[in-house]
C-alpha cells in the first residue's frame, strides 16, 4: 500500500537493489528479504521479527533509537557500510509501539510465518518466511495498552465534491475499530474545521489531491496525523461495491442510506482498515448517519476555550468532562464524551432527565453503584478485539464470560489498563 | 433495555464452562481451558502429567540402581530431560555395567549429565502430549472466538445499552451529589438561569472547602421584545467575570446534552450555535498575533451568530491600543444588538461601554461586586445589576507581587491619566457619538489615591540598604515634598 507520510514519519526507504558487490561480499538472504518487505511498505517503520525481538534496520533503526531512547547497534554490512540496527523485545513491543504511534509514526509489523526448523529443512541458506501481518497506525488501534479506555479512537476519511457554484461539500466517515462504531455525515467545506474539532479524529485519511489543496491543507496540517492516499481509495464509482463487499450484502440500502459523498468517505475508511489489518476484517456496525444540523454548532476556538473535553493545556483534569464524569465503565465514559462533543440542537433534556434526580433515578443510581462494586469492565471494545484474536489479557476474557452469562458476582479482577476507570 | 437480554445465555455458560478460574496472560502457553470441559484435552493432559510422575519414579529407580543418592533427572531447553550426577559419581556411570544404560551427554565443572534410551522415549511422549494439549486448547480458543464473533452484534448492542445505563445513572448520581437540577429546554428564546454555578470551578473550590457563589443570569427577551438580551459585565480583574461567562455557556451545553445542570433553576430556549471568545494566545505557528486571533474569532461570531445563538465575549479589543479596542468593542456590541440579535454576555474593562445601555433597549449592565477595604479589594463574586467604576488593576497587580516601586509609580501614572482623561479631546469625541449620553459621570469618577497612600507607597519603594548617603538624603527631601501643602 502506498502511504505518503508527512515529515516526521517519513522514512526514505533504502531500496537500492540488493545486488552482489565484489568488494563487500554478497547481500545476505535475510537482508534481501528485509529490503523487499521494506520496499513494499514505504513510509512505515518496519518491525522485523527475529526470534524474541522485533528488529529495525537502517534509517528505521536510527529513527526508533532516537524516539525510544534505545541502543543503536549494528549488524553486518550492506554495500560496505555497517547496517545500523536496534530492536525491541516482543514481550514489551506494545509499549514501544505506543510511543512511536504517539509520536506520529506508522509501523508495519512483520512476523515469522513459519517455524525456523521448517526453513532449515529447505537448506542451510534459506531464510524463515516472513510477512507483514498488520500496519499499526494511530487510527486503527485495538489494543487496550495502546488506547485510552475512556476516549474513542477514530479513523476519519474525508472526501470532497467540487461544486460548480456555491460552496464545496465534504463527506466524512469516522470509525472506531476498537468499538465497531461507524458514523458518516456531510457538511459544507467551510464547516470542516468545526466538525473536525467536534469529532477529534486520531488519524485522518484524504486523497493526495485534498492533501495538497490550498483551501483545505491549512485545516488538515493542523491535525495530529494525516495520511494522504492514492485516488483509487476515494473513488466514488466503486464505493458502494466496496461497502457491500465489506458488510457482505448485495446493497447498502438495507443497512443505511448514504449520500454519494458519504459513501465515498465510508468506502475509503473501510478500504484503509482492510489494508492496515491485512485482510482481517474487524466487525463494524453499519454506518450510522448523522443528519446535518442536528448538533449544536460549536467552532473549534469555542470548544477549546470552554475546555469541554480537555483544558487549554491539553489535560483531561480540569475539563468539563472530568468534572461531570462519574460513570463507572470506560464505555460509559466514552459515551458521555461523545454526547458532550455532539451536543443536540433539539430538546433532548426532557426525555433524558427525570423530573427529580433524587427520586426518578434513584434506582438507576443504585444500579450504577452496583456497577461500581462489581467493577464490570467496559465491553464494547470486546468484539473487535475478539475478532482479531489479539486479546491477551485475563480480565477481558472474564469480561466476555461475565457479560454473556449475566453473571453479577465479580471477583474484582480487572484488566490492568481498564483499572484507570475506577479511581 | 431489551438489548441487554439479547446476547444468548448459551455463550456465557459456554465461556464459563470452558475457561479456567485463573487465566494466564498469554494464550501461547495454554492452561486456560478448564479441566473437564473437553475430554480429549483432559486425556492428553493426564498423559502429560502422568509422564511426569513416571519421570519421578524413574529418578528414584535410577538412584537405587546406581547407588548414587544425589542422582537427579532434570530438564532444560537444550538437552531436554537428562540424568545429572556430581562429578565424583560420573566415573561410576561411565564404566560397565552402568555405561550400557547411561549415555554420556555433557561434562560440566561440577556435574556430569547423561541420557538413557528409556528417558528419550518418555521425553518424546511428554513433548507430544504437551503439544497435543496445547493444540487442543488453541482449537478451543478459536472456536470460542468464533462463537463470540458470531454473537458480536448482540454483544455490541448489550454493551451499548450498558454504556447508556451507566451514563444515565452517572448523571443522576452527579445531580444528587452535586445538587444539580433538571433544566427546562424549550423552543423559546429564553435563557434564565437561577443560582448558576461553574461545574469545574465549583469542584475545585469544594476540594478546598470553599463555597461557590451562585449567580443569576437572565437573557430572556423582555415581554414586549422578541429577541434575547445582551449583558455588559464590568468589574475588576479576578472578580469572576470569566467564570460567570463560561458557567452560563456550560450550563446551556449541559442542558442540551441531556444532563442535569449546576443551578437552582434553568430554563433555556434551544441554542443552535454557541460562540465563545475568551482570552487567546498567540498563534505563532500560523503567524498570527494575539490580536489577530481575537479579531478572526470575533469576525466569525459577528458573521455567523443568529437569534438562536448564545455568544460569550470576554474582553474584546484588549489586544490593541485602548481607543482602537474600545471602538471595536463598541461597534461589535451595536452589531450584536441590531443585526445578530443573539443572546450574549459581554465582559469588558471599557467602562465607557456601559453607557450604551441607555441607547440600546435590549442591553443591560451587570457588575461583579467588590468591596474596597484599607486600599485592598475584597472580591464578593456576586453579579448584580449596575456597572463597575474601575478595574482595580493596580490592586490586583499588587496581589500578584509586582515590585512595590512599580506599584507606587503605576498609581501616580494612573492618577495623572485619569486627571487628563477628563479634559482630553478623545474623550470629547466619545461624548460626541450620536445618542451617547453620559450618565452621572461624576459619581463613577475614580478618585485619585489619597496622600497617605502615596506616602506609604513612596516609603515602601525606598530600600535604605541599597542607597548611598547622598541618595538617602535626596529621598528624604522627595518624601517631604510629597506632603500636602498646608494652605
Amino acid at each position: 500500500m502506498t502511504i505518503h507520510s508527512p515529515a516526521p514519519a517519513a522514512t526514505p526507504a533504502r531500496t537500492t537493489p540488493a545486488s552482489s558487490d565484489p568488494d563487500t561480499g554478497r547481500v545476505t538472504p535475510m537482508m534481501e528479504q528485509y529490503l523487499e518487505i521494506k520496499a513494499a511498505n514505504p513510509g512505515l517503520l518496519l518491525f522485523y521479527r527475529m526470534g524474541d525481538f522485533y528488529e529495525l534496520f537502517f534509517e528505521d533503526a536510527e529513527i526508533a533509537s532516537r524516539a525510544l531512547g534505545i541502543m543503536l547497534t549494528k549488524r553486518g554490512k550492506h554495500q560496505g557500510q555497517d547496517i545500523p540496527m536496534c530492536g525491541v523485545p516482543v514481550e514489551r513491543a506494545d509499549d514501544y509501539l505506543h510511543r512511536l504511534i504517539a509520536l506520529g509514526h506508522r509501523v508495519a509489523v512483520c512476523e515469522q510465518m513459519e517455524d525456523p526448523a521448517e526453513a532449515k529443512k529447505r537448506g542451510n541458506k534459506s531464510v524463515v518466511r516472513r510477512d507483514v501481518v498488520r500496519l499499526v497506525t494511530p487510527g486503527t488501534l485495538t489494543e487496550d495498552t495502546l488506547l485510552d479506555a475512556r476516549t474513542n479512537n477514530y479513523l476519519m476519511a474525508i472526501a470532497r465534491a467540487r461544486a460548480s457554484h456555491g460552496e464545496d461539500r465534504v463527506g466524512l466517515a469516522w470509525i472506531d475499530i476498537s468499538t465497531s462504531e461507524f458514523f458518516v455525515t456531510e457538511c459544507a467545506s467551510g464547516e470542516l474545521a468545526a466538525t473536525l474539532a467536534r469529532i477529534n479524529p486520531n488519524e485522518v485519511i484524504v486523497s493526495d489531491a485534498l492533501y495538497s489543496d490550498t483551501d483545505l491543507s491549512p485545516v488538515l496540517r493542523a491535525l495530529p496525523a494525516v495520511t494522504p492516499l492514492t485516488r483509487d481509495v476515494f473513488d466514488g464509482a466503486t464505493a458502494e461495491r466496496r461497502l457491500c463487499d465489506y458488510f457482505a450484502v448485495a446493497t447498502m440500502d438495507g443497512l443505511s442510506q448514504l449520500s454519494r459523498l458519504e459513501a465515498t468517505a465510508a468506502a475509503a475508511a473501510i478500504t484503509y482498515i482492510d489494508r492496515t489489518q491485512i485482510g482481517k476484517r474487524p466487525p463494524l456496525s453499519p454506518p450510522s448517519r448523522e443528519a446535518a444540523g442536528t448538533t449544536m454548532a460549536i467552532d473549534s476556538a469555542t470548544r477549546a476555550n470552554l475546555e469541554l473535553i480537555r483544558t487549554l493545556g491539553g489535560e483531561r483534569r480540569g475539563s468539563l468532562l472530568d468534572a461531570i464524569d462519574s460513570t463507572v465503565t470506560a464505555a460509559g465514559s466514552r459515551l458521555l464524551a461523545q454526547r458532550l462533543r455532539g451536543v443536540r440542537r433539539r430538546q433532548r433534556g426532557r426525555r433524558r432527565c427525570a423530573q427529580n434526580p433524587a427520586r426518578g433515578s434513584r434506582h438507576v443510581a443504585r444500579a450504577g453503584a452496583t456497577f461500581g462494586r462489581t467493577r464490570r469492565p467496559a465491553r464494547s471494545r470486546g468484539p473487535a478485539r475478539r475478532h482479531s484474536c489479539r486479546r491477551r489479557r485475563t480480565g477481558k476474557a472474564r469480561a466476555i464470560e461475565r457479560s454473556a452469562a449475566g453473571d453479577r458476582g465479580g471477583d474484582g479482577r480487572i484488566a490492568p489498563s481498564l483499572a484507570r476507570t475506577w479511581p | 433495555m431489551a438489548a441487554l437480554r439479547r446476547p444468548s445465555r448459551e455463550l456465557g455458560h459456554e465461556l464459563a464452562r470452558a475457561l479456567a478460574e485463573a487465566l494466564p496472560l498469554l494464550k501461547r502457553d495454554g492452561g486456560f481451558v478448564r479441566d473437564g470441559y473437553a475430554s480429549a484435552l483432559d486425556e492428553t493432559r493426564q498423559l502429560r502429567d502422568a509422564s511426569r510422575l513416571v519421570v519421578a519414579a524413574m529418578q528414584a529407580r535410577y538412584a537405587e540402581d546406581t547407588g548414587v543418592k544425589a542422582l537427579k533427572i532434570r530438564h532444560n531447553n537444550v538437552l531436554g530431560y537428562f540424568v545429572e550426577v556430581t562429578a565424583q559419581h560420573g566415573d561410576k556411570l561411565m564404566s560397565p555395567p552402568l555405561n550400557a544404560t547411561f549415555i554420556h551427554r555433557q561434562t560440566l565443572a561440577g556435574q556430569i549429565r547423561f541420557t538413557t534410551t528409556e528417558l528419550g522415549e518418555i521425553e518424546a511422549k511428554i513433548a507430544s502430549a504437551g503439544d497435543r494439549a496445547l493444540g487442543l486448547e488453541l482449537e478451543i480458543f478459536d472456536a470460542l472466538c468464533a462463537q463470540a464473533v458470531a454473537a458480536s452484534e448482540d454483544l455490541r448492542a448489550a454493551a451499548h445499552a450498558f454504556a447508556m445505563l451507566d451514563v444515565a445513572s452517572a448523571l443522576a448520581r452527579l445531580a444528587i451529589d452535586e445538587n444539580y437540577v433538571r433544566p427546562e429546554v424549550d423552543s423559546s428564546l429564553s435563557f434564565c438561569i437561577e443560582g448558576g454555578r461553574h461545574p469545574v470551578v465549583e469542584r475545585a473550590l469544594k476540594r478546598e472547602g470553599e463555597p461557590f457563589i451562585a449567580n443569576h443570569c437572565d437573557l430572556s427577551p423582555a415581554p414586549a421584545q422578541n429577541s434575547g438580551q445582551i449583558w455588559i459585565l464590568t468589574g475588576p480583574n479576578m472578580a469572576g467575570k470569566s467564570t460567570f461567562l463560561r458557567q452560563n455557556a456550560l450550563i446551556a451545553l449541559l442542558a442540551q446534552t441531556g444532563s442535569y445542570v449546576p443551578a437552582s433553576r434553568a430554563r433555556i430556549g434551544v441554542v443552535d450555535r454557541l460562540f465563545s471568545r475568551v482570552g487567546a494566545a498567540d498563534d505563532l505557528a500560523r503567524g498570527r498575533s494575539t490580536f489577530m486571533v481575537e479579531m478572526v474569532e470575533t469576525a466569525a461570531i459577528l458573521n455567523q451568530a443568529g437569534e438562536r445563538s448564545l455568544v460569550i465575549l470576554d474582553e474584546i479589543g484588549r489586544g490593541t491600543a485602548t481607543f482602537d479596542g474600545l471602538s471595536i468593542a463598541w461597534a461589535s456590541i451595536e452589531h450584536l444588538h441590531e443585526s445578530n440579535k443573539c443572546r450574549a454576555l459581554f465582559a469588558t474593562h471599557y467602562h465607557e461601554l456601559t453607557a450604551l445601555a441607555a441607547r440600546l433597549p435590549r442591553l443591560f449592565n451587570a457588575t461583579v461586586r467588590v468591596k474596597e477595604w484599607h486600599g485592598e479589594v475584597v472580591f464578593l463574586h456576586e453579579v448584580l445589576p449596575g456597572s463597575a467604576d474601575r478595574s482595580y488593576g493596580i490592586q490586583v497587580a499588587k496581589l500578584a507581587g509586582l515590585p512595590p516601586a512599580v506599584i507606587a509609580r503605576a498609581k501616580t501614572v494612573l492618577a495623572k491619566l485619569e486627571a487628563q482623561d477628563r479634559n482630553s479631546p478623545t474623550k470629547a469625541l466619545v461624548d460626541a457619538l450620536p445618542l451617547f449620553a453620559v450618565p452621572s459621570r461624576a459619581a463613577a469618577e475614580p478618585h485619585p489615591p489619597s496622600e497617605a497612600e502615596a506616602l506609604i507607597g513612596a516609603l515602601e519603594a525606598i530600600h535604605p540598604d541599597e542607597m548611598t548617603p547622598r541618595e538617602a538624603l535626596e529621598a528624604l527631601y522627595a518624601l517631604k515634598a510629597k506632603l500636602p501643602k498646608k494652605s
